[in-house]
């Protein structure tokens, strides 16, 4: 497999602020690759020196195998970029506007007809091509963002946190959306804090945190960093002291509590946990309601290893 | 009346619309003092560069000049090439050649030329009556030399009547209109503040209607918020060019509060009117004020001191309605004339047609329901 | 083409406002054309004339007489004798200057009693005192008659064929045998408010849509693209070219019929063309470098009107430069508006293309020229600053 974009030792300072610190990353063809982090870990700050947009003050960047420059044209080509900030013209329709950018892309008009066409019906937005963009809702709004961007069917795409006060539906839509066009080929770069769409899409995932990777890796790799394994969670109306002692004493079992009728048991690794927690109660005839079962989230991935939550910084 | 403040700053807040009806006037006024507040209409009189040609001596002749010599005209003599050099390279105005008679050259038509044409008439004029009174009764000839030197043969004095008019300086007309352009441009803070009250224009607007306060408080409020803020501006400038430029307005301060308040009044309503009434976007209603004010101003002398007299003599109906003319004539009454009923009716006049406009954008606001958002 | 075909397509988007501008501000010019020719003297020297009226309140054969002198002298005006209709007329500039002969005029002077006339004018200017002079002159020559001991009639007579008598005036031609009167008048004031019609119009349209590709979200999207930053910058400026071209074009022909036609015929105009699209350049250049400075349309419209007004009073366009104190002069120099003026005065006092001419003419337009330059770099620079965000 090829590597699409190698980021080596890249740093950016603002001033005093470093927002990149000696930062590393390496995409492969084929991935969807999610960078994940909380608000002002550098996540923009990666995109936009990774498109030349932002000048650097050490480090390399590798696009396609070459190094990526302004005015790396045959680069960028291939490249699509949906930013955070919906970038359309007021005064165009969503017609004119896809036309518009995927003609700074694709010369040939029929062929550039065609695409937009596509790039309309793969957004769903053909009933409003003739729309100006205030008249658009926020969910239709980024799908127009996104058909902007990816319009001339670029191998390399990069989103950068695209579903950022978006309707759940929407969000939805997108995110299937993403998914179909990795299908068809391209590699996709996904920023966000949201981390269960992490969790949804994403083949690899990084995490970020001030300028640095703290951890790379598929889902699966980056949950086995950390010590939590699954937590379940039972109604339980009625539990008295000594059950809870012995149930603390099961194997694996890391933290527990008992509130509001809620009995919440955090395991580190480990299988059959749920299973040895429910036969303890059948044998103790203890009644029970509801029961779920998590696993960890990359939240507690973050939380680990920071220290921190990953929202609402 | 929190909304009131909270209305009134946002209003505040919004630094372009600040600069556009106050920062703008202000910078304008200032230019136009500079460029000729301070012009004073009657000094031309300074001594005119004269050339003369003697091809004959005339020694009555040469007695006149040498009076006027340092007061009225500076003369050099010169060849008749030379003075045609000197007449082209622009350093006398006109020259005089001294052979039978009297006559002039020029080579423009400068105020300078006609003086001196004046000068020759009446000396020619005056010469042909002492030849015909020598002819005729050469006895009182010594007693009328001496009559015209001690200067007592006028026995005609003529008195001019200014007093109406002592005030008039034809480029106040400049900064009446500026006042008038300031009431108008106060339509853009109206504007600005209507649109956010339309739920298809805005946002807020649709917030706004969707509130459980009547529309009617509302627009009140907003009435009231840009009028205040208009009207503050516009006394700022009046007082801007009135103390501290010190133009005579001949306005005492009664007189141009009640302005004040009248034209911030209109401008607000214009604009309230525009934004309802008018088709198209913020941008396209935001310009369609800024060309509409400017014209309104044009036609009541922003550019040209006089266009108002040029626009009584074509179409006098547009001064009775054009709301920068009513202003400006109101006024150059009070400053020309001192007189206040002109004053008073031409701004009734802008009163009403700003009450018609307020009474039909209401009309149109309270039933206003959205086909599309 | 893509970039320069959506220029097109946005300023179609504000077709209405930016024609409603032309029409305006090209209406303005017309007018203003049409009233500064009004009085002009043309081709040959002509004294100046006052609009006066006398109102004789004696009728006597020495008012008469005195009358019918100041007419031949002016441009007479009749109005009534009536206080606020004499206040009127002079507000209104329907006359000048207002005499009123006192009852018992004759009567008094010949009992050689001193007589006051009034006198009513606007300004205390030279216009006014032309007129006072011509009053002063006559009566003074009927005094020395009188004094002469000649009689009334007598007197009146003598007077009269004295104050005929009119001075020669010849003209001297320019050096290059040129006259230093106008010809080309009308055409002179129209182009003169070429500056106002085209910075506003050009901030307004040209200023508003490139501040569009500017804004950052969307330029950042064009400068991920694969189209040449270069590209897309040549055929915003080519479009912009074409815009503003148009829009003088249009102007220059407004301007041919306005002047029904008289403008084709003359070799000014073309010099009057040149001078515009000079002009038209510095107008493109400070609309650029605006819309690299503002964002917002709000600010632009402000920023059309904020400098065509002020450039146009400061180049002498409204109120001519002579009126204006030294220092402001001297400032206007650093207005383009002003050497556009300089080269439009030129044209308009041209009957024949002579060297000193073309001399005097092309420097004016150069330094234009250098203007453009100099604001186009500035929005190099701006512009620049923004390519690469830091």
């Amino acid at each position: 497999m090829q590597t699409v974009v190698k980021i080596n030792n890249l740093v950016k300072r603002y001033g005093d602020l470093v927002a990149l610190d000696h930062f590393n990353l390496e995409i492969m063809e084929g991935e969807i690759f999610g960078l994940l982090g909380p608000n002002g870990s550098g996540k923009s700050t990666t995109i936009h020196c990774l498109l030349s947009l932002l000048e650097y003050d050490k480090g390399d960047i590798k696009v396609f195998g070459e190094e990526m420059k302004p005015d790396s044209y045959h680069l960028k080509k291939d490249i699509g970029i949906i930013m955070q900030n919906v970038a359309v013209f007021d005064r165009l329709t969503v017609e004119e506007n896809i036309d518009y950018f995927c003609g700074l892309y694709i010369k040939d008009k029929k062929k550039k007809k065609e695409l937009v066409q596509e790039a309309i019906d793969f957004v769903e937005l053909n009933d409003f091509k003739k729309f100006y963009p205030k008249k658009l809702s926020g969910g239709l709004l980024r799908r127009l963002n996104i058909a902007c961007g990816i319009a001339h069917k670029p191998k390399l795409i990069i989103l950068d946190e695209p579903t950022v006060a978006v309707d759940p539906q929407s969000r939805n839509n997108i995110l299937e959306g993403i998914k179909r066009l990795n299908k068809e080929g391209a590699t996709i770069i996904y920023t966000t804090h949201y981390m269960e769409e992490v969790e949804q899409i994403c083949t690899r995932i990084a995490i970020m945190d001030k300028g640095k990777s703290i951890a790379v890796g598929t889902k699966e790799e980056l949950k086995s960093m950390v010590k939590t394994g699954e937590t379940i969670q039972v109604d339980v109306p009625k539990l008295m002291e000594n059950q809870l002692e012995q149930i603390s004493k099961l194997p694996h079992t890391k933290k527990l509590s008992y509130e509001n009728e809620v009995l919440h048991v955090q395991y580190t690794k480990g299988k059959h946990n749920l299973i040895r927690l429910l036969d303890y109660f059948r044998e103790q005839d203890i009644a029970f309601g509801r029961v779920t079962s998590e696993l960890p989230t990359l939240n507690d991935v973050f939380l680990e290893i920071t220290g921190k939550e990953l929202r609402d910084q | 009346m929190n909304l009131f403040f909270y209305q009134l700053k946002n209003i505040l807040k919004t630094k372009e619309i600040i600069f556009w009806t106050l920062a703008f006037p202000l910078l304008l006024g200032t230019l136009f003092y500079v460029s000729f507040g301070t012009a004073d209409t009657d000094d031309r009189f300074s001594k005119i560069p004269v050339g003369v040609v003697w091809n004959q001596e005339d020694e009555y002749f040469s007695m006149i000049l040498e009076e006027l010599e340092g007061e009225l005209f500076v003369t050099t003599e010169y060849k008749e090439k030379e003075a045609v050099k000197a007449l082209r390279e622009e350093k006398i105005d006109a020259y005089i050649v001294v052979d039978d008679t009297v006559s002039m050259k020029v080579m423009e038509s400068t105020v300078e030329a006609s003086i001196v044409e004046t000068f020759l008439e009446e000396y020619l004029s005056t010469k042909s009556a002492m030849e015909t009174i020598f002819k005729e009764h050469p006895e009182k000839i010594k007693e009328l030399a001496q009559m015209m030197a001690s200067g007592s043969q006028d026995s005609v004095s003529i008195k001019g009547d200014t007093q109406d008019m002592e005030d008039y300086n034809p480029y106040l007309t400049f900064f009446f209109a500026l006042v008038a352009m300031t009431c108008l441009f106060g339509s853009f803070i109206s504007q600005g503040v209507i649109s956010e009250l339309q739920a298809d224009q805005t946002a807020v607007g649709a917030r706004k209607n969707i509130a459980p306060l009547s529309k009617m408080k509302l627009l009140i409020i907003d009435i009231l918020t840009t009028w205040l803020v208009s009207f503050v501006e516009i006394l700022i400038v009046l007082f801007y060019l009135v103390e501290i430029l010190k133009l005579n307005f001949g306005a005492n301060l009664r007189y141009m509060l009640i302005l004040a308040v009248v034209g911030s009044y209109f401008g607000i309503s214009f604009g309230i009117f525009v934004a309802i009434f008018v088709k198209g976007d913020f941008g396209a209603k935001n310009g369609f004020l800024v060309a509409v004010s400017l014209s309104l101003c044009f036609l009541g002398g922003l550019m040209m001191a006089n266009m108002i007299d040029i626009v009584e003599h074509h179409i006098p109906i547009l001064n009775r309605i054009n709301p920068a003319a009513l202003m400006v004539h109101a006024f150059q009454s009070l400053q020309v004339y001192k007189t206040t009923d002109i004053f008073y009716r031409n701004l009734f006049i802008i009163f009403v047609i700003a009450l018609v406009m307020n009474i039909a954008s209401l009309w149109i606001l309270r039933r206003k329901k959205y086909a599309s958002l | 083409m893509q970039v320069f075909n959506t220029y097109f397509r946005l300023v179609q988007r504000k077709k209405r406002l930016i024609l409603m501008y032309i029409i305006i501000f090209t209406a303005i010019a017309v007018v203003m054309m049409k009233v500064s020719t009004q009085d002009e003297n043309l081709e040959k020297y002509t004294r100046r004339s006052v609009k006066i009226s006398v109102i004789d309140r004696d009728k006597s054969s020495l008012s008469k007489s005195l009358k019918a002198y100041l007419t031949d002298q002016n441009e007479m005006v009749s109005i009534p004798d009536k206080e606020k209709r004499i206040k009127d007329e002079l507000y209104w500039r329907n006359v000048e200057y207002v005499l009123i002969i006192p009852e018992n005029f004759q009567q008094l002077l010949e009992e050689g009693q001193k007589v006051d006339v009034i006198s009513k004018k606007i300004d205390d200017a030279v216009n006014a005192v032309y007129v006072d002079e011509e009053i002063k002159l006559f009566m003074s020559l009927f005094s020395l008659y009188q004094s002469a001991d000649y009689s009334v009639e007598d007197a009146i007579g003598h007077v009269e064929k004295d104050v005929a008598h009119e001075v020669l005036v010849n003209t001297v031609t320019k050096e290059d045998g040129e006259s230093a009167f106008k010809v080309a008048n009308e055409g002179q004031y129209y182009f003169q408010y070429v500056p106002y019609v085209l910075v506003s119009v050009c901030i307004l349209a040209i200023s508003c849509i490139l501040a569009m590709f500017y804004q950052e979200d969307v330029r950042k999207r064009c400068i991920c693209s694969s189209m040449k930053l270069k590209d897309q910058n040549q055929q915003l400026v080519l479009a912009s070219l074409l815009f503003s071209f148009g829009v003088t074009i249009l102007f220059i022909i407004i301007g041919i019929v306005v002047t029904k036609g008289e403008l084709l015929g003359q070799i000014n105009l073309l010099f009057y063309s040149i001078n515009a699209l000079a002009f038209m350049f510095v107008s493109i250049a400070l609309a650029f470098m605006l819309a690299n400075l503002f964002h917002s349309e709000t600010a632009l419209n402000g920023c059309s009107n904020v400098f065509s007004l002020g450039f146009c009073f400061l180049g002498g366009i409204f109120v001519p430069l002579w009126v204006m104190p030294d220092s402001v002069v001297t400032f206007a120099h650093f207005v383009p508006t002003y050497w556009y003026v300089q080269a439009n005065d030129a044209v308009s006092y041209m009957t024949r293309v002579t060297s000193p001419f073309l001399k005097e003419f092309f420097l004016n337009v150069g330094v234009q020229m250098c203007f453009a330059v100099a604001l186009l770099s500035i929005g190099l620079v701006v512009s620049k600053k923004r390519r690469v965000f830091s």
